[in-house]
């Protein structure tokens, strides 16, 4: 096993990744729910109770974050972890040398997603923070009912790690997309307007191939009361989201179909910029 | 030997007629951008399929015609049900149809520019992205730039190429729709009546068209990778209005018919859009109550406000795209 | 033993043919690869270097399918064409990774590195970004990163594109220099000369198919549909291109130059014989006798011209 060569590998696409202009314009995508948040605090009146702060924070990380931002930087970064390369023609100095194509990929993967997930944490962190931090706790939560023993610390260090399967598992699907088609922009979009954001909110059994699904699952199985920011009726939200339910297992297995998949097509397909990402 | 036979035993024939003027170049830019586009059958066909909405419109206009003839009889109430949903507006209370036949077909239009706009975010992403990106990915901006092209007639040149993408989706099924509505919908007078609205809906498209065009080809001007356009482009007409309904869920309405109810650019050519056919106005002069239709047009943003956004934001992107093939066309950088 | 061995391959995209059925054996030493825009040579270096599959058929490189084999692959260096570059590394830290990517050790890269910067004449420049190189500069700093690992079979895609006069004298002393050290150069070019000056083993491809392969003098003369072209410098060209009209096995005579015969015969043995003694009978001064015609260019426009019939 060359060592050598698939840490210089790693290392150099970490590399790339950080002096690339489109990662700032990502993180900047991701830092979006802070801007919002720090532009509501400055012009709303003073908060009450500790429910609109409990909503806007699980709205922003469910509806925005975990929905819409999160996919969006694993889509432009996984339909081009191969594709990227073939269009500019350095692929071949990858795949002409010891390692094997599928140790590259899973390389420059593993690479993609950790950089990724400290970012996507990081965003997450610094909206935790800008939410929660600067108000009178005790005071809100006396007259917030049922939310007074919110515990803020502990929903982020759940989150945290959905965030991070989440970026594995997006990476996973557009990685798998890039290779599957010569246009994986449009399939991409495909997948997560149909796949992501339809089918994960229809009361389907077709809903566990969602990996939003499957992230709420496993947030819902560890955040009490994250359920009724769903609107569900209540039979549905327990068929759904079942109490310490957990959505990695079939998050993983999800990732593990991605990957195995794209292994097979990286190893058997030629990588031609007519072949892969032509967009 | 002559010069002309020293030509033309070299093969080479020197244009005996006058050069056109360097600033009517764009044309051909134009031309060329609009017809590569229009080889793509999936282009074309997404321009047909755009244009099927915006012609309803004018199965409205004959809704509201029927409407006219059959008020005060039973048979209104349904007519008034499926106006009322299709406009969002509790109509029921207008009685003089044929009076205030313009503020309802208004209502329509603006209820259509707001569908359209999906369609633009659609047909712009796919003709627009690639304007600049892929002539600064073939390296070409230095052979347009050894022709009589300028800067300002190359950018004049593709942003009318996506003006005309955006005409075709907005602009020109709405003037086909308002003929055929004003054929279908009644006789000569009506002319006259829905004449001013021809021109108002005109002027909207034309908004639609600069801010559009400016934006993509600013983002198409940043990078030669035409994928990170598309998702750009995605990217500035949804987000803004993601992060526009949760400032308006959490802020009070006092805060929100301000500055910060600008930060969508969808929202605001859609409450200038609202100004230019003078919606609120109209509705308000039918005796409708105030609540009901604010409550379906929303919150009463400052028109003057989001044309400053707007038009701040065209001028940016202008700016930074003119820089940007300034640049390119004094050196060989690449992107 | 053959390096490279094609066996009944080819490969199409879609309706067009890359390469038509070809059966060859590249074997040791430096052979050159020739043949017009779209004959297919890139085509065959993609075969040899596991970038492309053969649609059909076979190719070997030193025994094995060279696709995603990675035992292969850390035995050539691949010099593409064009301007693949990771645009914002130095020359050196391009070359210092592909090193690393090829197996050797963080030490071992950076020397090799070095070595591979300095033997292509790139030291001056290495510290600077590529993207900030000329396209000479470029082509060299590609071959650098093609040598550093010491590979023992060197695929050079038109190396010397790009290349100014100095540069690719540099460059062709260098491909010697491996060659005599045991290194197998398979070099693709459309700088005939410049393929002249490195070896005289070609392979010629045309419209996907072999139209040559092996000496380019004896290809010549295989060349049996075309009369043999000689030039003669001589004191008094026109009479000896009179007495050379009138001999049966020459089938054309000229005077293009004021001391110059150039003459076409289907026999140049025979031709050479009767020359050397009518020149030593009539006492004419020669100052050169020469075939004009056995270089690489006119075998490659005679073969190129035969296949395009």
């Amino acid at each position: 096993m060359p060592i050598g060569a698939i840490a210089a590998l790693f290392f150099f696409t970490i590399r790339q990744m950080l002096r690339d202009a489109k990662f700032w314009a990502v993180a900047a995508v991701l830092l979006l729910p802070c801007a919002l948040i720090l532009t509501i605090r400055y012009f709303a009146p003073p908060i009450k109770s500790v429910e609109p702060l409990w909503e806007f924070y699980h709205s922003a990380v469910q509806f925005m974050f975990l929905m819409g931002l999160l996919p969006l930087a694993c889509m432009i970064y996984g339909t081009g972890l191969i594709g990227a390369e073939a269009e500019s023609r350095t692929i071949g100095y990858l795949i002409t040398r010891r390692l094997r194509r599928r140790t590259v990929l899973l390389t420059k993967f593993i690479a993609t997603a950790l950089v990724l997930a400290m970012l996507g944490d990081a965003a997450l962190a610094a909206l935790h923070a800008l939410t929660v931090t600067g108000h009178d706790w005790p005071s809100l939560a006396a007259k917030s009912g049922a939310l007074a023993d919110w515990n803020p610390m502990h929903d982020l260090t759940v989150y945290l790690g959905v965030t991070a399967l989440g970026v594995v598992g997006f990476l996973a699907v557009f990685t798998l997309i890039g290779l599957l088609s010569a246009k994986p922009l449009a399939l991409s979009v495909f997948y997560l307007v149909v796949f992501e954001l339809v089918i994960s909110n229809l009361p389907v059994g077709a809903r566990a191939y969602s990996l939003i699904h499957q992230l709420r699952v496993t947030a819902a199985g560890a955040i009490p009361r994250l359920t009724k920011l769903f609107q569900l009726p209540d039979e549905l939200t327990k068929r759904l989201y079942p109490a310490g339910g957990s959505g990695v297992p079939a998050a993983l297995m999800i990732v593990g179909a991605a990957l195995l998949i794209a292994f097979v097509l990286v190893t058997i397909r030629e990588l031609t910029p007519a072949k892969v990402a032509r967009d | 030997m002559t010069t002309a036979s020293a030509d033309r035993a070299h093969q080479y024939q020197r244009w005996q007629g006058t050069l056109g003027k360097a600033h009517w170049t764009w044309p051909a830019i134009v031309v060329n951008g609009v017809t590569l586009s229009l080889k793509h059958a999936k282009t074309r066909t997404m321009l047909l399929t755009s244009g099927v909405p915006v012609l309803t419109a004018s199965g409205v206009f004959y809704v509201i015609s029927l409407l006219e003839s059959v008020v005060g009889t039973e048979q209104a109430k349904g007519l008034y049900d499926f106006l009322g949903a299709i406009l969002r507006i509790d109509i029921s209370g207008i009685t003089r149809l044929a009076e205030f036949r313009d503020v309802l077909w208004r209502s329509t239009f603006l209820m259509v520019t707001k569908f359209q706009m999906f369609w633009v975010l659609i047909v712009v992403a796919r003709v627009g992205a690639g304007l600049i990106a892929n002539d600064l990915k073939a390296r070409a901006l230095p052979i347009y730039f050894s022709k009589p092209v300028t800067p300002t007639t190359y950018l004049l040149g593709k942003w009318t190429v996506v003006a005309s993408f955006v005409a075709m989706v907005m602009l020109i099924p709405s003037l086909i729709a308002l003929g055929l509505g004003t054929v279908l919908a009644g006789g000569p007078e009506t002319w006259g009546q829905v004449l001013s609205l021809g021109v108002d809906v005109s002027l909207s498209g034309l908004i639609v068209c600069v801010v559009a065009g400016a934006a993509v080809l600013a983002l198409s001007s940043i990078t030669s990778d035409q994928r990170y356009v598309t998702v750009g482009w995605v990217a500035i007409c949804i987000l803004p209005i993601l992060a526009q309904r949760i400032i308006n869920e959490s802020l009070p309405p006092e805060v929100t018919t301000g500055w910060l109810g600008c930060i969508s650019l969808r929202d605001d050519i859609v409450v200038l859009t609202e100004r230019l056919l003078r919606i609120r106005q109209g509705l308000a002069a039918t005796g409708l109550p105030a609540e009901r239709f604010n409550q379906a047009l929303g919150h009463a943003v400052e028109p003057a406000k989001a044309a400053v956004v707007l038009g701040a934001f065209t001028a940016a992107a202008i700016f930074m795209s003119w820089r940007r093939v300034v640049r390119f066309s004094r050196t060989a950088a690449t992107v | 033993m053959a390096v490279i061995e094609l066996i009944q391959l080819s490969k199409w995209y879609g309706e067009v043919i890359g390469l038509n059925n070809v059966t060859a054996e590249i074997g040791p030493g430096i052979t050159g690869l020739l043949g017009p825009n779209g004959a297919g040579k890139s085509t065959l270096m993609g075969l040899a270097t596991g970038q492309l599959r053969p649609s059909k058929g076979e190719i070997r490189v030193f025994g094995e399918s060279p696709w995603d084999n990675p035992r292969v692959l850390s035995r050539i260096g691949y010099c593409p064409e064009g301007d693949p570059f990771w645009s914002n590394l130095t020359g050196y830290q391009f070359v210092a990774f592909l090193a690393k990517l090829s197996g050797l050790g963080g030490a071992a890269a950076r020397r090799a590195a070095t070595e591979a910067v300095e033997r292509t004449g790139m030291s001056p420049h290495a510290g600077r970004a590529i993207r900030g190189y000329s396209k000479g500069m470029r082509q060299r700093i590609k071959i650098a990163q093609a040598l550093a690992h010491s590979p023992e079979l060197l695929i050079l895609d038109e190396p010397f594109t790009g290349a100014d006069p100095i540069a690719r004298h540099d460059l062709t002393n260098l491909f010697r220099d491996l060659a005599a050290r045991g290194v197998n150069i398979l070099v693709s070019s459309h700088v005939l000369h410049e393929v002249e000056a490195l070896t005289q083993q070609i392979l010629m491809i045309d419209h996907g198919r072999i139209v040559a392969q092996g000496n380019v003098q004896a290809v010549r003369r295989t060349l049996l549909d075309r009369p043999h072209a000689i030039r003669v410098r001589v004191d008094q060209p026109r009479k000896l291109a009179s007495v050379l009209a009138g001999w049966e096995l020459v089938t054309s005579v000229s005077v293009p130059q004021p001391d110059t015969v150039l003459f076409e015969t289907r026999s140049p043995e025979a031709a050479y014989e009767r020359l050397t003694s009518l020149i030593l009978d009539d006492g004419l001064i020669v100052r050169e006798i020469a075939a004009a015609d056995e270089n690489l260019e006119a075998v490659f426009g005679y073969l190129t011209q035969r296949s395009a019939k």
